[in-house]
């Protein structure tokens, strides 16, 4: 197969998502709609059996496909796929799957537009992943904006309309940081020498900045710009606000594709354009990674503890756990490389799978409220054992997918020596090495446990409130969204090494491109200038072995 | 007769010929209106909309046969003088004759409703007027003197204070009438006074090129090696007089209450058409007068100001015609920053950058219309669950609103990043500009999506409740030329984006015609700056290996 293939992931939603717009009318009875959630049911399984069958199928997709759009302005219509692209498209659509299932019992009304929104928002996302140009990047980052402002105003909670705007603007926000990065990178790769007409190509740019034409400082400018774009949208914490509110206004399955996709785009930034292409900014800069990831997981899982409203707990839990990305990323090795992979996947999967829950609970009783609930663990028996399934993973249970992906994180930011004291310029510096703020960071994982214990103790045991006595169980279409989760959850908690070989050539890439700086003189007196404490990067003698077999 | 031809043959009048065929249209509809029947006088429409097709087809026809083989033959344009070179009938201004006489199309489709309804007891000089500005518009697009510059610009003024009160009967159209008036009366004066401090330092010329020679070495400018005070007194004084035609901030202060107050087709008109043609004429005297650093900041402050206080202030605005006011004003802002740098890129792709937000304003104001004329309201509140009674209209609108907002898939996001990265690849000391006028679309996105948000969220308002009830209001088959505008620009609006390469090459090229002989745009004050800082840790590296 060669990358044109790729064109279809984005091709396709478009067409479904202009066939629901403009093809069929919009008769709101009741046995129409269920018509209606069929056929985007049927669309969705068209997807995402695509998907696996290029997830399966060898070929090529790393030769880039590329069609001159505006060559007088270097611009291409390009796209690629390495297994990381590909592996984020399959989760995609898989979550978009289980996101059209769950719609049967969530979304009522006004389908035709909810599916031509979904479907276009699937295409950006998939556009996001796929796209190997900048200008074409930032056109499907934006593309994205408008079909989810409208999936949460219209079928979101009572503060929706708050939320959706929230959300644009703080994405909006970053993408200032964005372009104005993208239009610097590309002035600066119009020097080097390349045919003008394929300046915002990713291999450019890339050439661009291993030719050593921008300089140092620059580079850390533009890190920053990217890292806040993509760190709003990961979130990181002081702009993690949009989320919580996003997440708790929106209905269950865009809650589910939020988590589980929308974060992802942010983490993917992060690895491509922050790290892949930036690594000398990225080794001065991995401190301040670190103290970020640090905060991300230790305040917002603080701030879980104390909610009362159940999918906002989860919404910061989820917070919390990106940041397990972002703390992987630092340790600038393969194990954390391939533990924030890990991690970006499977909290795609549990968090999904956990906001389903929570949509589960909440449909049967129209609150979200902790204080409210209790003892629905003899009412609700197999929604209680998915539900516990998933919080135990989601603290990270042996065996379960997320300890693989955890454990990776934290046994490479362990051993990482990226650097052993953090420099604050005049002010001084902090006497914390890489492995202090690991073991901080390792708080995170005990006060998870904590909140997610404490959570099910309140939600499923205790006395069973007399008002709710006869709450059904699990509904068939839930039943299957929630036993495919289940599937993954624990294929990949016994065998992680399926998905942790899948991607290993991805972390090679990364980590070469950090021991290549490694022997460059000019680079690290550059780093020792601006920040005198910032080490070189110290590579494991094993770093490049697969770490199945771990 | 003899004399007459070779007059024509002489001054290449026939590069006039759009021109020409315009004003015949206009005496021959001033004659018919007048002399026929009381009600045969709005077919006076149909007069205007066949002359002006007719202009737009000339003028593709020049495109075709007099500009596209000169293209191909040898880079020379075609610089023959028109009326003793008092026109330029460059490439330049005939892209922005082409863009001028696109929209009088579908101004004229959507004032006929207009016309109809509320204007019916003069038609026809309506539309003569109109035409009028258009002739206005178009002459100054090309205008390569001081003299034929002002004419046209007063006729493009004069012009526009009649059709802004347009609306005897209604109160806040004779106030927007006389606001404008007086405003447009002193920055006329004051360009007026512009000119004269030209035409003085330049040693009597008027022809912008001549000026432009004489200027450089005139004694009076340029005094022990720096320039004279009546420099920037001048340039400040031709700026602002162009600068109440564009609308920005602080020469806004009519913007609002005139746009409110004006009928939708004049406000259409005033806030796209009448905006083109003045930024045709400042592209062309800026290259004459653009001078010293100070210039640039003067820009940069405008652009700013307009960008912010536009954007601010529209998130305030309750009447639909207000907010758009207000983004326009911003929009403007935009625009203003391809004027900073002055590289034929950046004049090209502000060039583009006009083409889209005549495609997308007009059809801004064509939705507005059309939703006035259905309800008879232009509150924004009132646009409320229109999804209900016009899901079309509302999908319509909704691209216009985020064409404005720059988000993609529309033109206005292809044409703002084109814009920028225009600006950034000139040089990189703008890029905090950038990011300013990236932060003021940020803001922008609040007030269009709260629009959107009402249109298709909300419940619908009383007055989208009684849509197909009332009578009064006009119905979807009368109002069928303005459905045919929202087609073509919504059409437009949605596929220029994808198009954008062949578009803004032709804009570039078009922008090498605005430097004069003797002139080259590099040899600007502003240059290309290259990397200095970055070609050193190239050539470091390269010595280390």
């Amino acid at each position: 197969m060669s990358s044109s293939a790729l064109n279809f992931l984005i091709l396709l939603p478009l067409i479904f998502s202009g066939a629901f717009a403009f093809l069929f009318n919009a008769e709101e009875d009741p046995a129409r709609l269920r018509q209606v959630h069929a056929l985007a049911t049927v669309f969705a399984a068209i997807l995402f059996l695509f998907n696996l069958f290029l997830l399966f199928i060898p070929g090529s997709y790393d030769t880039v496909f590329q069609l001159p759009w505006f060559p007088s302005l270097g611009i291409h219509y390009a796209v690629g796929a390495d297994n990381l692209s590909l592996l984020l498209c399959s989760l995609t659509s898989f979550l978009l799957l289980m996101a059209v299932i769950s719609s049967y019992s969530n979304i009522k009304h006004r389908l035709k537009l909810y599916y031509s929104m979904l479907f276009l928002l699937i295409s950006a996302v998939m556009g996001v992943f796929l796209a190997r140009d900048m200008f074409l990047f930032l056109l499907f980052w934006e593309l994205e904006l408008i079909p989810m402002y409208f999936l949460i105003a219209i079928w979101g909670g009572p503060r929706r309309s708050y939320a959706a705007i929230k959300f644009v603007l703080y994405t909006l926000f970053g993408s200032i940081f964005l372009i104005a990065a993208i239009l610097a990178l590309v002035w600066y790769s119009s020097f080097s020498g390349l045919s003008p007409d394929s300046l915002f190509l990713f291999d450019s740019v890339a050439h661009t900045i291993n030719t050593g034409l921008v300089p140092f400082g620059a580079q850390v400018l533009i890190f920053i710009a990217f890292f806040l774009a993509f760190g709003i949208k990961l979130p990181m914490v002081p702009f993690h606000t949009w989320l919580p509110d996003a997440n708790v206004e929106a209905p269950t399955p865009i809650s589910m594709l939020l988590a589980g996709i929308l974060l992802k785009m942010g983490a993917y930034g992060l690895i491509r354009f922050c790290f892949e292409f930036l690594p000398q900014p990225a080794h001065a800069l991995v401190p301040y990674v670190a103290i970020a990831a640090f905060v991300n997981i230790v305040y917002t899982a603080g701030i879980a503890l104390v909610q009362e409203d159940l999918k906002k707990l989860i919404a910061y839990s989820s917070v919390s756990h990106m940041g397990f990305v972002l703390l992987g990323l630092a340790a600038l090795n393969a194990l954390g490389f391939s533990g924030a992979i890990f991690v970006i996947v499977s909290h795609g999967i549990v968090s999904a799978a956990l906001f389903m829950c929570v949509g589960m609970v909440y449909r049967r009783t129209h609150t979200r409220l902790l204080s409210e609930y209790g003892g629905f663990a003899t009412q609700m028996p197999t929604i209680f054992y998915f539900t516990l399934l998933m919080s135990m993973a989601s603290l990270g249970l042996p065996l379960l997918i997320s300890f693989a992906g955890e454990s990776l994180v934290f046994y490479g930011a362990y051993i990482s020596e990226a650097f052993d004291s953090i420099s604050f310029g005049v002010i001084g510096q902090l006497p914390w090495s890489m492995q202090t703020i690991t073991a901080l960071s390792a708080l995170g994982i005990i006060i998870g446990a904590a909140y997610i214990l404490l959570m099910l103790k309140r939600a499923f045991f205790g006395p069973l409130p007399q008002h709710w006595q006869a709450l059904p169980d699990i509904e068939k279409s839930e039943l299957v969204v929630m036993t495919s989760f289940a599937a993954l959850v624990l294929l990949f908690g016994f065998c992680p090494q399926i998905l942790n070989g899948y991607y290993q050539p991805d972390v090679k890439r990364l980590v070469d491109a950090y021991s290549k700086m490694s022997v460059s003189d000019d680079v690290s007196q550059n780093t020792q200038m601006l920040f005198k404490n910032a080490r070189l990067v110290y590579l494991l003698p094993n770093a490049n072995q697969p770490l199945g077999n771990r | 007769m003899q004399e007459f031809f070779k007059f024509i043959v002489d001054q290449n009048l026939s590069l006039l010929a759009p021109e020409l065929i315009l004003v015949t249209t206009i005496l021959v509809g001033l004659i018919c209106s007048l002399s026929a029947k009381e009600s045969d006088r709005q077919d006076t429409w149909w007069l205007a909309l066949v002359g002006v097709l007719a202009t737009f087809v000339c003028l593709l026809m020049h495109a075709f046969w007099l500009y596209a083989p000169a293209v191909t033959q040898s880079s020379q344009w075609l610089l023959k003088p028109v009326l003793f070179a008092a026109f330029q009938a460059d490439l330049f201004s005939l892209s922005m004759r082409l863009m001028l006489s696109f929209g009088m199309l579908m101004v004229l489709l959507i004032a006929r409703p207009f016309v109809q309804r509320q204007c019916h007891y003069v038609p026809g000089e309506f539309y003569i007027i109109l035409l009028t500005a258009l002739l206005g518009g178009m002459l100054l697009s090309g205008a390569n003197d001081l003299v034929l510059g002002f004419v046209a610009f007063e006729t493009l003024g004069i012009a526009s204070y009649i059709l802004v009160g347009f609306l005897r009967s209604d109160a806040r159209s004779a106030e927007a009438a006389f606001k404008y008036l007086v405003y447009g009366t002193a920055s006329t004066a004051v360009l007026l006074f512009g000119f004269s401090l030209l035409y003085g330092a330049s040693g009597g010329f008027t022809r912008l090129d001549e000026i432009m020679v004489a200027i450089r070495q005139s004694p009076a400018f340029i005094s022990a090696g720096s320039l004279n005070i009546l420099y920037p007194v001048m340039s400040i004084m031709i700026f602002a007089g162009i600068a109440f035609k564009l609308s920005v901030a602080p020469f806004h202060l009519w913007t609002p209450d005139v746009y409110e107050g004006a009928p939708y087709p004049v406000t259409a008109f005033l806030s796209v058409l009448s905006k083109l043609a003045g930024f045709a004429f400042a592209l062309r005297i800026l290259m004459v007068i653009v001078g010293p650093e100070a210039w640039v900041s003067l820009l940069a402050a405008v652009s700013i100001l307009s960008m912010l206080l536009g954007n601010t202030v529209a998130i305030f605005q309750n009447n639909v015609k207000r907010l758009l006011a207000y983004s326009t004003i911003a929009h403007a802002g935009y625009i203003l920053l391809g004027l900073l740098v002055l590289t034929p890129e950046s004049v090209g792709s502000l060039v583009y950058y006009l083409a889209t937000y005549l495609l997308m304003n007009l059809g801004a104001f064509a939705s507005v219309g059309y939703f006035y004329h259905l309800t008879g309201s232009d509150k924004v509140s009132d646009f409320a669950g229109l999804v209900k009674k016009r899901p079309i209209l509302t999908f319509v609108f909704s691209i216009f609103l985020l064409s404005l907002a720059g988000i993609p898939i529309t033109a206005g996001f292809f044409a703002k990043f084109f814009l920028f990265q225009s600006v950034i690849m000139a040089t990189t000391e703008h890029l905090w500009l950038i990011i300013i006028a990236l932060a003021a679309s940020t803001i922008s996105l609040y007030y269009y999506l709260n629009i959107i948000r009402l249109m298709v969220i909300a419940e619908p308002s009383d007055k989208v409740l009684l849509i197909d009830s009332e009578p009064r209001y006009m119905t979807d088959y009368q109002l069928l030329p303005n459905r045919l505008a929202l087609a073509v620009t919504c059409a437009g609006t949605l596929l220029l984006g994808f198009f954008a390469d062949p578009a803004i090459q032709l804009f570039t090229e078009s922008s090498k015609a605005l430097t004069f002989p003797g002139r080259q745009v590099g040899a600007l004050p502003i240059q290309n700056p290259s990397p200095s800082s970055s070609m050193v840790v190239a050539t470091t590296t390269a010595k280390h290996k």
